[in-house]
């Protein structure tokens, strides 16, 4: 894959990037193969594996930090995996959902090593359609994720979740997702497919796709330098009221622990037990003997300090 | 059942579409075709959608999407006409009720929780229909199956083997079972379908389950030609779904 991408980039005179995933029970596994293979884009997520896709969670904090200390030395971005909060809880009820993720995945992604430009924390455009200034909500989430974190690269994620079978008014919501994206300077933009909840996209699909983000992001280009929300306004407010809500939720986990609160379903309403999940098998405490010498050696090439 | 729209007569036994006037047989097409853009591929536009039925027809864009494709976005009139009378349709009919009345229903017709287990199977990683109409938060404000007093639901979640899932009924003595596939142009969702309600027949749990399939291009007669009892399409809510899983099996019940 990256040889022959990097033949259609030398005639495209474009670098194009290589994306994969670093997620399951083989985190630090995939991470070293994407290393090795020079993808540019993982998507890792220091909770996902947890929370959708019930693996264990010690096994998921133990690999999530590998695969991690991997990337971090590789320049590899991670793309987080918080638009899947929004499409199984309510995008405007569990919004602070997001925003705590997002905060956890950086805190994670920093003991790791990584830098803030290699975190691509994610988010996405799911509020319902039919909701009044529901466009306001979005741009309101959008910008606080923008705000609160300048420096990260930030995945932004198309509305699937309303998605129908009218591909003409899902083709009018990617062009507001695309629209909310410029204005509010999101980095990787994931596109909408007008067909999605329908097929596997079809070429053409893809074509109008592109050609939709090109025509707003082209168009609006500069809309937000030019405008800023208003003072004490609906966006402004919203957006501390998501920050309180996540700051709220911080809080307790940081009052019953990260793995309590997991099991309380505090994050995307699922719980999950700390003994429970795939791969817990592979879990052993260390013993005092232990050595890793690939990890010794990765954390001392990042410079970071282990408590013993 | 011939009838005036506006002052034009629209005939049942020979309808078409309509753009902006009766029978104008309007339809609005868009495509790709595999070839280079250029006059020979406009013109092979056109043959394609006059093959396709069309007498006459506008091809209004056509777009280089490079490396020998094009796209076109066509409006074409057709001539040909269907006569409605002659269709036949399948659709179940039952009364669709709240909440409390099929919480109510159920308790006075069955008289203990219904047992559900919900799973999107195989390949399959989407959860969203299946958790609007299963999870307590539900959909459009119709609150999902979790939340009714008589039912007990066990959700499996997305990419679950088939073999897990008749074992799941085994274990819980599912009373209805709620699959959930998005269809996919490789039709997929048939094969992992038809694997399920295979296996059903073989570990000898079809007979008494109710079995039901959701999914937005899911039709009732899609699922029942593949042994399914019915099957929802998109903008279900999840009072339907509750209430014909009570209704069909205090039928059945009351058969037996």
């Amino acid at each position: 894959m990256r040889q022959a991408l990097d033949e259609i980039a030398a005639e495209q005179k474009r670098y194009i990037r290589l994306t994969n995933y670093a997620s399951g029970l083989c985190m630090p596994e995939i991470a070293m193969m994407a290393s090795w293979e020079g993808l540019d884009f993982l998507l890792n997520d220091s909770m996902y594996g947890i929370l959708f896709r019930d693996i264990n969670m010690k096994r998921t904090f133990v690999d999530q930090y590998f695969s991690r200390l991997i990337v971090a030395l590789s320049g590899i971005t991670i793309n987080t995996g918080e638009d899947n909060y929004l499409t199984t809880s309510d995008a405007i009820e569990k919004a602070y959902a997001v925003t705590a993720s997002q905060l956890i995945n950086e805190a994670f992604a920093k003991k790791a090593g990584m830098k803030e430009a290699y975190m691509g924390l994610g988010h996405a455009f799911e509020i319902d359609p039919a909701i009044e200034n529901g466009f306001l909500y979005e741009l309101a989430h959008a910008l606080l994720a923008r705000e609160l974190f300048p420096n990260a690269t930030l995945k932004y994620m198309p509305p699937t979740k309303f998605m129908t079978g009218n591909v003409f008014k899902g083709y009018a919501m990617n062009t507001l997702f695309n629209l909310a994206s410029v204005f509010t300077g999101q980095d990787i933009q994931l596109l909408g497919m007008l067909t999605e909840a329908i097929h596997t996209p079809y070429l053409q699909d893809r074509y109008l796709a592109i050609l939709n983000a090109n025509y707003i992001f082209n168009n609006a280009r500069l809309l937000g330098y030019e405008l800023e929300v208003k003072k004490g306004g609906f966006i402004e407010r919203r957006a501390q009221e998501v920050l309180s809500q996540a700051l709220t939720l911080l809080k307790h986990t940081q009052k019953v622990g990260l793995m309590n609160a997991i099991q309380e379903a505090q994050f995307a309403d699922i719980s999950r037990s700390q003994d429970g999940g795939k791969g817990l098998s592979g879990v052993h405490r260390k013993s005092e003997g232990y050595y890793n010498p690939v990890l010794s050696e990765l954390e001392r090439r990042l410079g970071i300090e282990v408590a013993l | 059942m011939s009838e005036f729209k506006g002052n034009v007569f629209i005939d049942p036994k020979q309808l078409t579409s309509y753009g902006d006037a009766a029978n104008d047989g309007a339809v609005q097409l868009s495509f790709t075709l595999p070839i280079p853009y250029g006059a020979l591929a406009k013109e092979a536009a056109k043959v394609f959608v006059r093959n396709l039925g069309f007498d006459t027809l506008d091809i209004v864009s056509m777009e280089d999407m490079q490396e020998g494709y094009t796209f076109f976005v066509v409006y074409a009139h057709t001539q040909k006409t269907i006569d409605v009378s002659k269709i036949k349709v399948m659709d179940v009919s039952f009364r669709v009720m709240s909440r409390e009345e099929t919480d109510d229903f159920i308790q006075k017709k069955i008289g203990r929780p219904l047992v559900v287990v919900g799973a999107t199977i195989e390949s399959d990683a989407h959860t969203v229909g299946l958790d609007a109409i299963l999870n307590m938060k539900g959909y459009h404000g119709d609150y999902g199956l979790e939340r009714y007093k008589m039912f007990t639901v066990h959700n499996m979640g997305s990419q679950v083997l088939c073999e897990e899932v008749v074992r799941k009924v085994k274990e819980t003595k599912a009373d209805a079972l709620l699959i959930s596939q998005i269809v996919t142009q490789k039709n997929l969702h048939i094969q992992n379908l038809t694997k399920l309600m295979d296996l059903l027949e073989i570990e000898g749990v079809r007979k008494g389950l109710l079995t039901i399939v959701g999914g937005p291009r899911i039709s009732y007669e899609l699922a029942v030609e593949l042994g399914y009892d019915v099957g929802f399409g998109s903008g279900t809510v999840p009072s339907q779904v509750a209430s014909y899983i009570a209704t069909t099996l205090s039928e059945r019940a009351e058969l037996t």
